[in-house]
């Protein structure tokens, strides 16, 4: 930290107090060794606070293109260092237009407040060369890359305050913007002399409560070339969270495809008959018991497979898998449906169901079979049946689930950033047409 | 430390450092050369111009791990505007510069063993080498001597004037400037970084009524 000076008084700023050559009014500086350029307070006459006899660099028009929304010389406190407002420029680029705030600290040096529609950034000076030209369109500092938002020329309209540089209603210098949001990269360019300023966002109600305005600011229009997306930051949230769901959701379904038993516990060939004859298969009406199999390894789910060559047919096999010991069945029914034409085909000549947490024992197979469309009098059905398989329908369940709400947020944020890119020459999002 | 003496007033005159040939009386304002152990009174100092510069002759700071003492400072000034060079000495002997402009500081120290082209050079190039680091022209201006105040390693002249390039470097904040005196063959050359009162971690600055 610095640590000032203890034995020694403070210094009361001195004032430099002159009149203004074209209005007569008291014109006074109070950054003494950096102010070169000063406005009379009354006429607004550009002055030089370099010459000895303050000469007019540029008369003074009273009206004002545009009122301070932060008067000049008011004090704030913003990112822990308390600022005054020094000077007030307002600056155009074709019909665009713009206001900037420049700040001022003995300890800390000057800032500049850049507000464009009502959204604000704060800008540092850096000191460093680019390799820039008109036509980069990617810059990189401290290994962030930058991309081209605006380029231009940049106007003086109005100038009120004091500065440390020449500057006078007429100016232009070259201007370029790249983002980063919420950080920028600006670059000034006049005569062969480049300044480069890194700036960020700072949120409108900030700079209402540093620089205490009463009456608030012009609510912000559209969205700001350095402003944050929140969806973009809920995006980059909720994306971290898919990934690490399906990081979890892949070791879960490995560990299952490896520890799964996939047994087959039974197999048969049963056969559909049309109901003419209602006695068929010894009197059990067209209905299917298999013989007692037993299951064994663990509580698991099974599965009930079958298979038919059918066509533009279906047949439902009404089935139960039964204790052998209790006579309780658990439904495992399903559906065989399938129709084609020569160009065209719908449904599965297989289908399968799950029956869950099926404990250990003895079981059989208790299947009635019904039928329709172009069946034969007789079709056989293969059916199979196994223990402790991989089921993929929850994993896909559960990735649509985890994929709906960065999906969503991605959305967002994409329209967010069409929005920020429409005050732009150089949007991502349209293409122009010679 | 040596104190003598000022041959105009007989207040006490410190020179901290050996290396320091010229000093302003803070007493009567005379301009003192120091010659061994001889010092002669080469008129008065005008008044210095009114700033608000935090930093004053004590002040101290840490660069690179080594304590400075601020022992002197000079006022330039050009067609924009006026700066500070403050003079450094540091514990272990070396001096630097803080300089101050703009509300931005730059510590530097003279650059040795490098052969600096003339000035004509800088009239077609943009870049100049230092080891391995490629340094490019970013401003170019003539400046004079305004006034200075505490001690300095040379006489500083009221007629001094000279040309200064100043340079950027693709590195953040590293900085080279080159002095070339109007009058004097050789030129000055010296290289430093962009910092900060609180990266410097300065004390005994001045304190300024109303400000933090």
């Amino acid at each position: 930290m610095v640590k000032k000076s203890k034995n020694k008084d403070k210094i009361k700023p001195t004032l430099k107090s002159f009149n203004c050559r074209s209005c007569g009014s008291t014109v006074n500086i109070k950054i003494l060794g950096n102010t070169i350029n000063v406005t009379c307070s009354s006429c607004k006459a550009i002055i030089d606070a370099n010459d000895p006899n303050f000469k007019i660099l540029q008369e003074g028009t009273s009206k004002r293109t545009q009122e301070p929304e932060i008067p000049l010389n008011s004090r704030g406190k913003l990112f822990g260092v308390l600022w005054e407002v020094t000077g007030f420029l307002v600056k155009s680029d074709g019909p665009y237009y713009w206001t900037e705030y420049l700040l001022f600290n003995p300890y800390h040096g000057y800032r500049w407040l850049v507000e464009v529609d009502g959204h604000f950034a704060f800008y540092k000076r850096i000191h460093k060369s680019f390799a820039y030209n008109t036509y980069t369109k990617n810059i990189s500092y401290k290994s962030n890359g930058y991309k081209i938002y605006n380029r231009g020329l940049a106007k003086v309209e109005y100038v009120e305050g004091e500065f440390f540089w020449r500057v006078k209603k007429g100016d232009t210098t070259e201007v370029a913007d790249f983002i980063n949001p919420p950080y920028g990269l600006s670059c000034e360019q006049k005569l062969g002399e480049v300044n480069w300023t890194l700036g960020h966002h700072v949120d409108q109600q900030r700079v209402i409560d540093a620089f205490k305005l009463k009456d608030g600011l012009l609510a912000s229009a559209g969205v700001g070339a350095l402003q944050p997306s929140p969806a973009r930051a809920r995006f980059q949230k909720y994306f971290k969270t898919l990934v690490a769901s399906l990081a979890i959701i892949a070791i879960v379904q490995v560990l299952r495809m490896v520890h799964a038993d996939n047994k087959l516990v039974h197999s048969d060939v049963i056969e559909y008959t049309r109901s003419i004859s209602p006695n068929y298969k010894r009197g059990e009406s067209n209905s299917y018991k298999s013989e007692v199999f037993s299951i064994s390894g663990g509580k698991s789910n099974v599965k009930l497979w079958a298979k038919s060559k059918i066509r533009n047919a279906w047949i439902y096999l009404d089935a139960l898998l039964v204790d052998a010991k209790t006579q309780k069945g658990i439904p495992i029914s399903l559906e065989i449906s399938y129709y084609r034409g020569y160009d065209w085909s719908e449904g599965s000549l297989d289908s399968s169901k799950f029956a869950y947490n099926v404990p250990d024992g003895d079981y059989y197979l208790n299947i009635k079979t019904r039928g329709g469309g172009s069946l034969r009098n007789s079709e056989l059905i293969t059916i199979k049946v196994y223990r402790d398989t991989i089921i993929y329908f929850n994993l896909i369940f559960s990735l649509v689930l985890i994929g709906i709400l960065p999906l969503v947020t991605y959305l967002a944020s994409f329209n967010f950033e069409t929005q920020r890119w429409s005050n732009s020459d150089y949007s991502p999002y349209v293409h122009w047409d010679n | 430390m040596l104190t003598l003496p000022c041959p105009s007033c007989g207040g006490p005159l410190n020179f901290r450092s050996k290396t320091s040939l010229f000093t302003v009386c803070e007493y009567c304002r005379s301009s003192i050369i120091k010659k061994n152990a001889d010092i002669e009174s080469i008129g008065k100092m005008a008044e210095l111009p009114a700033d608000l510069s935090p930093i004053q002759i004590g002040s101290r700071g840490r660069f690179k791990g080594s304590r400075f003492y601020v022992a002197g400072r000079i006022i330039y000034s050009w067609d924009d505007g006026t700066w500070n060079e403050w003079y450094l000495l540091f514990d272990n002997g070396k001096t630097g510069w803080l300089a101050e402009a703009q509300g931005e500081f730059i510590i530097s120290f003279p650059l040795e063993g490098q052969k600096i082209p003339p000035i004509e050079f800088f009239a077609h190039h943009k870049h100049f080498k230092v080891d391995s680091q490629k340094f490019s022209l970013s401003d170019r201006k003539n400046i004079h001597y305004i006034g200075s105040e505490g001690e300095l390693p040379f006489k500083a002249l009221k007629d001094y004037k000279s040309t200064v390039c100043d340079f950027l470097s693709k590195e953040d904040d590293l900085f080279l400037t080159i002095e070339y005196p109007a009058f004097v063959e050789k030129p000055f050359a010296y290289v430093g970084k962009y910092t900060s009162l609180k990266r410097l971690k300065m004390e005994n600055i001045r304190l300024l009524e109303g400000w933090s």
